[in-house]
């Protein structure tokens, strides 16, 4: 799996690329902590090319998206498609996550206050 | 609409112990090697129930609860898999040398409080709920596995008595090959 | 023995001593290095110096042993350089000239006529040096491996023998050879300058030995990431004009060359047409005169003027499916028009057959339009790479096209079959003292076996077994990754069993994301030291039938699937063969063959089915096995490729 980040006036954006499974998700997690301690406050997900997650990636998930939430700050997970959507789904977790469809559609509700 | 709740269920008799015509392998408890020994168990999956890859990220549950929790990632200690599909069935056993999956009662009651902030549309009570936590949880540890299991796997989560060997099987919804006009 | 002490002292042999030791101390280093390939002859030769200087310690022809040495030097510089030259031999007029020199030189003494010792010996000697040096100019740049370390460090061998014998040459006519300040300066000097010499000979060697390494670890990373952009590329938009596009940049960014094309065999005519251009091409060939020399109508005759079977270079290179490397086009007569003319300048040349078994259907081409810039013996092997995973993957292309307009859910199926089928060896070699016999069987639509068998080099074969996790396209592709690393690095010198499982692994895991695991079982097996050398990720444990006992043992390594962690180290283990033993690989799918009750076959089984019929040849014991396999299985489904590879020593 790798991370790329991109900038969008102030949204960060982070494209996730491959597998999220118990062997790399840790790596998202860190990549989100190190932005929180350099002051990041919006957070765009990128999940258009994650085509597989477990338990421990939905774990990195829950962990970034309580995490933003106690500090107040901005997240939005976006482009979740495939056994992605299905897991989340199945783990009744679809309301719980912050969600869009696309990057745009997450940039536009980040900015609506 | 309610549905039903589903839970954990602890019965060796259960119709899913039973191993005939099943096929086996057992494995080390290499934590590296998950992914891999939960390739070679559903490479035996016909296409049509592998719905992309949901059915082998399933069974790497399973497959990681037994080797991490059950066995302790210590590869001197083997799980054992029994495992069988077909177009309409998926059926897997696995049987690990640990002390058992100790709160399975606790877990059950977690689960209906999940359940209940779900259908109550309470994403804030649902937060509490959405990782389930003991003292061998580690960082990497979802905690969140076995509530995907027990939705995925309709024909049932079944435990041994000792809790150290889990049942689930699923049965897939037939498609109907088109209707015919007259 | 003080009065040894002081003899040696005023005849300033300590010097020498002290030479010698340095030449002792050298070689001590040198012995850590078990890979310098001209190690042997090194050590050859600093005994000869040794037992020299030793003789010129006690006996006191101080004439008659430099000359010996001399000779004797000589004659090891001379196999040194055959290790590394084309032709390896000696030349015949070393002995020719030589031996009557030395005859005479030894009599001499004995005979009495100091005047030719003094004289000719040396002469003949330094004549022979000369003729030396100058071979060391004939080395043909480009077709042997060592010729570049020769080339590297002929300079200084030149300096070296300079150095030595023109310090002889003024000293000894000036003081004599008995003079003590000549012998002072001259005795230890040679051991000195001989150990200089080899010390470059040594570090070129080894600088080439890692230049090789870093060559071997570019050329697997940018493979790999040609085979993972190919991968996707297949799997996202199958437009097999993209793909060939892809390939030919590839092909181009790893030499650092001017242009590259690929040009395919027309379906129905015997032409060949270009199907990919990169960057600056010009027709490698004679254009002819009503063409304009400017670059726009050079361009446009070559992308559409078909090229005939039997004209130019490229239909040479398609006709006789083999290689061309032009380092230099102004030394060779097919690219003269090239070579001259600055609107068609092509400085350098590769190019190269794409097969598919043994029919040629395209040509992929590079070329170099830098003086200065000429393609080495490197970019040859990396075009012969990608050439090889090009071959295989636009032919699984091809198939995968034709297929696509056939069935949906059974096409993955197939194409992975076909993809696989493409991969065996499509005969098992025919080599002395050993028999061979292979059997694969895909169970429906799984393909994820492969197995090979590779001569490496004379009287050394490579076998391999390889069961891909995973079935389907994903799985056929991690295959050809696999098998052409294998090939890619199976006849590398120092390449191990064990070291061919840790350049593989490397190169598959980390990156690819689906299907990527594998076991995979290795052996090398020496025709002469019947000595076999066994290495195996995860995959079952060899297992070798012994004819004297008719006893059946099995060899085992320990190690994880290939494809889990890119720094994994694989062991081996080794055994001698006898005459009459057999030694099979096998996977998964015979051990639990199934049968209607659902008991599996069983290693037992197969054991006894081998010691039953142990006396036949393979392809007989093959069958048997088969028969008893599928006796055993009887109507129950396959549910498993099974794949074996039997090997029996003959005698």
């Amino acid at each position: 799996m790798d991370l790329k980040i991109r900038k969008h006036a102030e949204t960060y954006i982070i494209d996730v690329n491959g597998e999220m499974d118990l062997y790399n998700s840790y790596k998202l997690k860190e990549l989100v902590m190190k932005m929180l301690e350099k002051k990041v406050e919006q957070f765009v997900i990128n999940m258009e090319n994650v085509d597989y997650i477990d338990s421990s990636g939905i774990g990195a998930l829950i962990y970034i998206c309580s995490t933003i939430k106690k500090m107040n700050l901005k997240l939005i997970i976006s482009n979740i498609h495939g056994s992605v959507k299905k897991v989340i789904e199945l783990t009744k977790l679809m309301g719980y996550f912050p969600i869009a469809g696309t990057v745009e559609e997450a940039i536009q509700k980040i900015a609506t206050p | 609409m309610s549905q039903d709740i589903k839970e954990l269920v602890i019965n060796e008799n259960h119709p899913l112990f039973d191993r005939t015509g099943m096929f086996y392998k057992e494995f080390p408890s290499d934590f590296r090697q998950i992914r891999y020994f939960t390739l070679l168990i559903v490479q035996k999956a016909p296409p049509e129930i592998k719905e992309i890859n949901l059915l082998e990220q399933q069974i790497s549950e399973i497959i990681k609860n037994a080797v991490k929790h059950g066995n302790l990632n210590n590869p001197e200690k083997k799980i054992r898999v029994w495992y069988s599909f077909s177009t309409a069935h998926a059926h897997l056993l696995v049987e690990d040398e640990g002390e058992g999956f100790q709160g399975i009662e606790e877990w059950n009651s977690f689960n209906r409080k999940r359940q209940e902030a779900f259908q109550a549309q309470d994403f804030e009570d649902l937060g509490n709920y959405v990782s389930y936590r003991t003292t061998r949880s580690d960082e990497h540890d979802g905690g969140n596995a076995m509530f995907a299991a027990v939705e995925y796997w309709n024909d049932g989560v079944v435990f041994n008595n000792k809790h150290n060997a889990v049942a689930v099987g699923k049965t897939f919804p037939q498609r109907r090959l088109g209707l015919e006009i007259s | 023995m003080p009065d040894f002490i002081l003899y040696v002292i005023n005849n300033s042999l300590w010097a020498k001593g002290l030479a010698a030791l340095v030449l002792l101390v050298y070689l001590q280093r040198l012995a850590t290095k078990p890979d310098v390939p001209v190690l042997s002859q090194f050590r050859s030769m600093a005994f000869v110096l040794l037992l020299t200087d030793l003789a010129l310690l006690f006996l006191p022809t101080y004439s008659v042993f430099p000359i010996l040495q001399g000779f004797g030097l000589l004659f090891f510089y001379h196999r040194v350089l055959a290790v590394y030259s084309a032709d390896g031999k000696l030349p015949a007029w070393f002995w020719v000239l030589s031996v009557p020199v030395l005859v005479v030189t030894v009599l001499t003494p004995i005979l009495g006529w100091p005047w030719f010792v003094g004289f000719l010996g040396p002469v003949v000697l330094l004549g022979m040096w000369f003729a030396f040096s100058q071979k060391l100019y004939a080395i043909s740049e480009f077709n042997t491996e060592g010729a570049g370390v020769i080339q590297a460090s002929r300079r200084n061998l030149i300096q070296g023998m300079i150095l030595l014998h023109g310090t002889a040459l003024i000293l000894v006519p000036w003081g004599g050879y008995l003079n003590p300040f000549v012998q002072m300066v001259l005795f230890p000097l040679v051991d000195l300058v001989h150990t200089w010499t080899l010390s470059f000979w040594e570090r070129f060697a080894d600088a080439q030995k890692n230049r090789h390494l870093t060559t071997l670890e570019k050329n697997l990373g940018s493979l790999f990431e040609f085979m993972v952009a190919i991968g996707n590329a297949i799997s996202e938009k199958l437009e097999m004009d993209k793909v060939m596009d892809f390939v030919v940049k590839s092909a181009v960014k790893a030499t650092n060359a001017d242009g590259g094309a690929i040009f395919l065999l027309d379906e129905f005519e015997d032409v060949l047409r270009v199907k990919a251009v990169e960057g600056d091409f010009p027709p490698p060939y004679q254009v002819p005169p009503k063409v304009k020399l400017k670059i726009a109508s050079l361009t446009e005759y070559f992308q559409s003027t078909p090229i005939p079977l039997d004209k130019t270079i490229v239909g040479e290179c398609a006709m006789t499916r083999k290689s061309i490397f032009i380092h230099d086009t102004r030394d060779d007569a097919r690219m003269s028009q090239n070579a001259q003319l600055d609107q068609i300048y092509i400085a350098s040349i590769i190019l190269t057959p794409l097969l598919q078994g043994n029919k040629v259907f395209g040509v992929l081409a590079v070329v170099s339009r830098r003086g200065n810039y000429l393609f080495n013996a490197d970019h040859y092997s990396q075009i012969q790479t990608f050439a090889d995973y090009t071959s295989l993957t636009i032919n699984s292309l091809f198939t995968y096209l034709e297929l696509l307009e056939k069935q949906e859910m059974e096409r993955e199926v197939g194409i992975a079959a076909e993809i696989q089928g493409q991969l065996l060896p499509s005969k098992l070699p025919q080599v002395s003292s050993i028999s061979l016999a292979a059997y694969s069987l895909p169970a429906k639509g799984v393909s994820g076996d492969y197995y090979d068998v590779i001569n490496i080099r004379r009287g050394q074969i490579l076998l391999a077994v390889c069961d891909v996790a995973g079935k389907g396209i994903p799985a056929s592709l991690v295959m050809v990754m696999i098998r052409t690393i294998i090939h890619l690095v199976a006849h590398q010198p120092g390449m191990t069993v064990g070291r061919i499982l840790d350049v593989v692994n490397w190169g598959i895991a980390g990156k690819v994301s689906l299907d990527r695991f594998a076991t995979l079982a290795l052996l090398s097996y020496d025709f002469a030291s019947k000595r076999l050398e066994y290495s195996n990720a995860a995959h079952h444990p060899l297992l070798i039938f012994r004819a004297a006992d008719k006893s059946f043992e099995t060899l085992d390594t320990e190690g994880i699937p290939i494809g889990l962690e890119k720094k994994t180290k694989y062991n081996q283990i080794n055994t001698v063969l006898q005459p009459a033993d057999i030694v099979v690989l096998y996977t998964d799918g015979i051990i639990e063959a199934m049968n209607d009750q659902g008991s599996q076959y069983t290693l037992e089984a197969l054991q006894k089915v081998i010691l039953a019929h142990h006396e036949f040849p393979p392809e007989k014991l093959k069958r048997a096995i088969i028969e008893d396999m599928n006796g055993f299985v009887g109507k129950a489904k396959q549910h498993d490729d099974q794949t074996f590879l039997l090997m029996k020593v003959d005698g």
